[in-house]
């Protein structure tokens, strides 16, 4: 086998630098040791780079022992509502606004002669919710209906030929296999700096 | 003769986390801890700072733990939310970043870097001081370039390769970067290095 031509200087510098690291390949190393035997000055090069990573190494400031503990000491609940604190809050926020217009109804109705405060605040607290039963009831019936109007108007539409049925079949099959690969998308991760760039749709 | 068995990966102690199991989260948070408060001190310049960060950062990392991507290295992701952190807090702080024409020139430049040793003599702790003086002003008079890759490769501990993805950089330029820097802060620190 043929021997390689000898590096100049700047690559031996720069393999010393590297070799330390971990980041010189085997044949590298082996060169760079048979420059080392005839080379005064890469030698002590060498072990200047070896004293440098060893004075940063020792100027690593020690970590407070109880660091960890008082970490763990300050981690929030846990829990789903802990990790996602923007999902509970509309929750929490519907939660505040039916107790306020509850006690809205309250404090208007405690002008009433009749009946103590306390019953008031009970029988507005019953109105308030029976406003939502109805509301809720009402908007079932809406759905019901609507989907009942629409399954009509597809019957007429499809009702007439098999290929219209067939077409309306791979469109909702199209839909679900979108829908399942919405579900199914990756988490969202780290980014590099690039995919920002393109997310973002800036350029350095 | 007793088989040790073998400490859980990041992403094993991810998942446990995630399962609600804290102990393992504590093991991530000893595995972590000693790179990220040195890492931070580095940039803050104050080793109670710098710990008051690192606990944030761990928390934020706790929050945000569903949403790691595992095809990534934890420790990537941990340094990034750092890294985030630092700069937040440095803007927060106003504290300017000493730059290129101007080494040394920064509000804390009075602050005493000790060195962390055994040495108990009053010379000895003279000698540390001002090794530990030394190496800060070494590291701050360094370009920013070269200084962000020194500390995360040498405090930070992060490879070669875990620098490329989270500078976003090819792998040869954090080398060639990292020999300049490691060049440049060698003829800084000279006179503390016996050949």
């Amino acid at each position: 086998m043929p021997i390689p031509p000898p590096k100049d200087h700047t690559t031996y510098r720069e393999w010393l630098y590297l070799e330390p690291e971990g980041e010189v390949s085997k044949s590298e190393r082996a060169e760079l040791e048979r420059h080392l035997l005839d080379c005064r000055v890469c030698r002590s090069e060498r072990r200047r780079v070896a004293a440098l990573d060893e004075l940063l190494a020792k100027s690593r400031a020690p970590v407070d022992p109880e660091f960890s503990a008082r970490v763990v000491a300050n981690l929030p609940a846990a829990g789903w509502e802990a990790r996602n604190p923007r999902t509970w809050r509309w929750g929490a926020l519907a939660l505040a606004v039916f107790a306020g217009a509850a006690l809205l109804i309250a404090w208007s109705a405690g002008s009433v002669p009749s009946g103590g405060a306390f019953d008031t605040a009970l029988a507005a607290a019953s109105a308030v919710g029976q406003l939502f039963t109805s509301a809720a009831l009402a908007g079932a019936g809406l759905l019901a209906a609507s989907w009942q109007g629409l399954g009509l108007a597809l019957g007429e539409l499809l009702g007439g030929s098999k290929l219209t049925v067939a077409v309306f079949g791979i469109f909702v099959v199209g839909v679900d296999v979108l829908f399942v690969r919405f579900l199914l998308r990756p988490a969202r991760g780290l980014r590099t700096a690039s995919e920002n760039e393109r997310h973002t749709g800036h350029s350095k | 003769m007793t088989k040790e068995s073998p400490s859980p990966s990041d992403p094993e102690l991810v998942e446990a986390i995630l399962r609600g199991d804290e102990d393992s989260f504590e093991q991530l948070v000893k595995r972590y801890e000693g790179r990220l408060v040195n890492y931070l001190m580095r940039f803050l310049r104050d080793l109670g700072e710098a710990h008051d960060l690192a606990q944030e950062v761990f928390l934020k990392a706790y929050r945000a733990l569903d949403r790691y991507d595992s095809s990534y290295k934890f420790s990537t992701w941990l340094f990034r939310v750092a890294q985030n952190a630092a700069i937040d807090r440095i803007r927060k702080r106003r504290l300017v970043l000493v730059s290129m024409d101007r080494p040394g020139k920064h509000a804390d430049t009075d602050k005493v870097w000790e060195f962390p040793s055994n040495e108990k003599t009053p010379y000895g702790h003279l000698r540390n001081r001002e090794r530990g003086d030394a190496i800060q002003e070494g590291i701050d008079a360094l370009p920013w370039e070269y200084r962000e890759l020194i500390v995360m490769r040498h405090f930070g501990e992060l490879s070669y390769g875990e620098i490329a993805t989270l500078k976003d950089m090819p792998l040869g330029t954090v080398k060639n970067k990292l020999f300049r820097g490691r060049q440049m802060l060698k003829e800084k620190l000279a006179d503390f290095l016996s050949d």
